[in-house]
């Protein structure tokens, strides 16, 4: 009797049973508003965040169009003296750069502060969310493979982070100052620094996500299929070593195992659309002024000046790496937490 | 556009009288003429540009100055640069290249603000990154 006891006693403690509450950490203050109101259903949620996300762009709208007017407004009075080949050309060609480089650095500046922002609280957030759904996976029975999963994404949030806000972004500062300098100056070298620092932007954010992939699928592939046989091997022990009632503690246990998988799912859920609340609003922001300086960069190419409408695609270009910048460690986050979501097996 | 074919036609007779013309100083009146004319032409044709200009102007509320000091600096340009193919053209090669220099020194001139406001704002962007 005393063994028996002692034996049921042991298997209690082998199963993974958890009394924790998990829940997903609270949006952010300033996605408060992006978030839907049922956080239960996915495909509705996303539809919510993506609506209320589409509905504040307008007023980017309008300052874009407000600035994209000025440029064409400058450009046209820069080109009147194309036909010139003189150096007062050049000369009205480094006043049309000051006044161009003004009106947008103003409107660039305002989008790289939010792109940085984006970024931060993105990485902030992934740092709350990554130790919920830890605990949810190890609660559900994989222990190694939370551990394993917690500690990649924990060291690629914080590098990745580190990245775009102490290198990248500086970077992108420096991009366009060469651009500008390229666009007064005309200088070869400027150009090919130029093109230097977007190449090495694009590289750096595509070879970080690539490495963070491999390491999640081989992470999850490996360490999962180990959970889940110790998971297997300590159901058919409980059922076939403990009298009687090893069957009915074994269902239970899978029992246990559902619940938590079920408030993983819900807590890596709010996760996703808390994710997508906070970076959609950004993205879209700064892909309405992207667009609308890729369109005034076409526009002005027709009666303008090659530097001046080269500077204008470096501006383009500027939006179009903070995009990827946001957008990468948006899918950082999103990508650890259907990880997590993926659990055992 | 009846204006432009007079005044391509104006121009045309001009050089032909040029050449035919012995006298040099006369050549160099004629010229100078119908430089003048041609501009004046070339202006009218681009008042609706200004106006269009003025309208995005308030349309947009950009900060006072900014257009009408490129508007300025075109000008002075477009001055500049005439007054100096017509020097060369009438031999005072010098004379010339010297105008091109007081149209370049006078739009760096008239572009100071610009550049201030422009070094002012580089500053307020170095000191937030």
């Amino acid at each position: 009797m005393k063994t028996f006891v002692v034996i049921l006693l042991f298997f209690t403690l082998a199963l993974p049973a958890s009394a924790l509450s998990l829940e997903a950490p609270t949006v952010p203050e300033s996605a408060q508003e992006q978030m839907p109101e049922d956080t239960q259903s996915f495909s509705d949620g996303i539809q919510e965040v993506l609506k209320k996300a589409l509905m504040t762009i307008r007023p980017d709208l309008k300052e874009a169009c407000t600035v994209s007017l000025s440029v064409v407004a400058s450009v046209m009075l820069v080109s009147i003296l194309q036909t010139f080949p003189g150096s007062v050309r050049t000369t009205l060609n480094l006043a049309g750069t000051a006044v161009i480089s003004s009106v947008l650095l103003l409107n660039t500046n305002s989008m790289i502060r939010l792109g940085s922002e984006t970024v931060r609280q993105l990485s902030d957030y992934g740092k709350l969310l990554y130790p919920v759904m830890t605990a949810a996976v190890a609660a559900q029975g994989g222990v190694s493979s939370s551990a394993a999963l917690y500690t990649g994404t924990a060291v690629f949030d914080a590098v990745l982070g580190s990245l775009i806000l102490k290198i990248l972004v500086p970077a992108v500062y420096l991009f366009l100052a060469l651009g500008a300098a390229h666009s007064a100056v005309g200088e070869d070298m400027l150009k090919k620094m130029r093109d230097l620092i977007k190449s090495a932007v694009s590289w750096c954010l595509k070879t970080l996500l690539i490495v963070f992939t491999t390491y999640m699928s081989i992470t999850g592939v490996v360490s999962g299929t180990t959970d889940a046989a110790a998971l297997k091997a300590t159901r058919v022990t409980i059922s076939s070593v403990v009298p009687v009632v090893g069957g009915i503690l074994s269902d239970a246990s899978e029992a246990v195992l559902i619940s938590a998988g079920v408030m993983k799912n819900a807590a890596g859920i709010y996760g996703i659309l808390a994710v997508l609340a906070l970076f959609l609003e950004p993205f879209l922001r700064i892909g309405t002024h992207y667009l609308i300086l890729k369109a005034t960069a076409a526009i002005c190419s027709i009666f303008g000046g090659q530097g001046t409408t080269g500077m204008i695609e470096d501006f383009s270009t500027a939006m179009g790496m903070l995009l990827g910048m946001t957008g990468a460690m948006c899918l950082l986050v999103l990508i650890s937490t259907v990880c997590f979501m993926k659990g055992v097996g | 556009m009846d204006l432009f074919w007079k005044a391509s036609a104006a121009g045309l007779i001009a050089t032909v009288l040029v050449m035919t013309l012995g006298k040099r100083d006369i050549s160099l009146a004629l010229m100078m003429a119908a430089c003048c004319m041609i501009a004046a032409v070339g202006i009218t044709y681009l008042e609706p540009v200004m106006d269009l200009l003025r309208q995005l102007e308030e349309m947009i509320q950009m900060e006072q100055g900014l257009l009408s000091v490129l508007l300025k600096a075109a000008g002075i340009g477009a001055v500049a640069e005439i007054s100096s193919i017509i020097c060369t053209d009438g031999g005072a090669g010098s004379l010339g290249k010297t105008l091109q220099f007081l149209g370049s020194a006078a739009i760096l001139c008239l572009s100071v603000p610009l550049f201030q406001s422009l070094l002012s704002l580089i500053q307020e962007i170095l000191g937030q990154v």
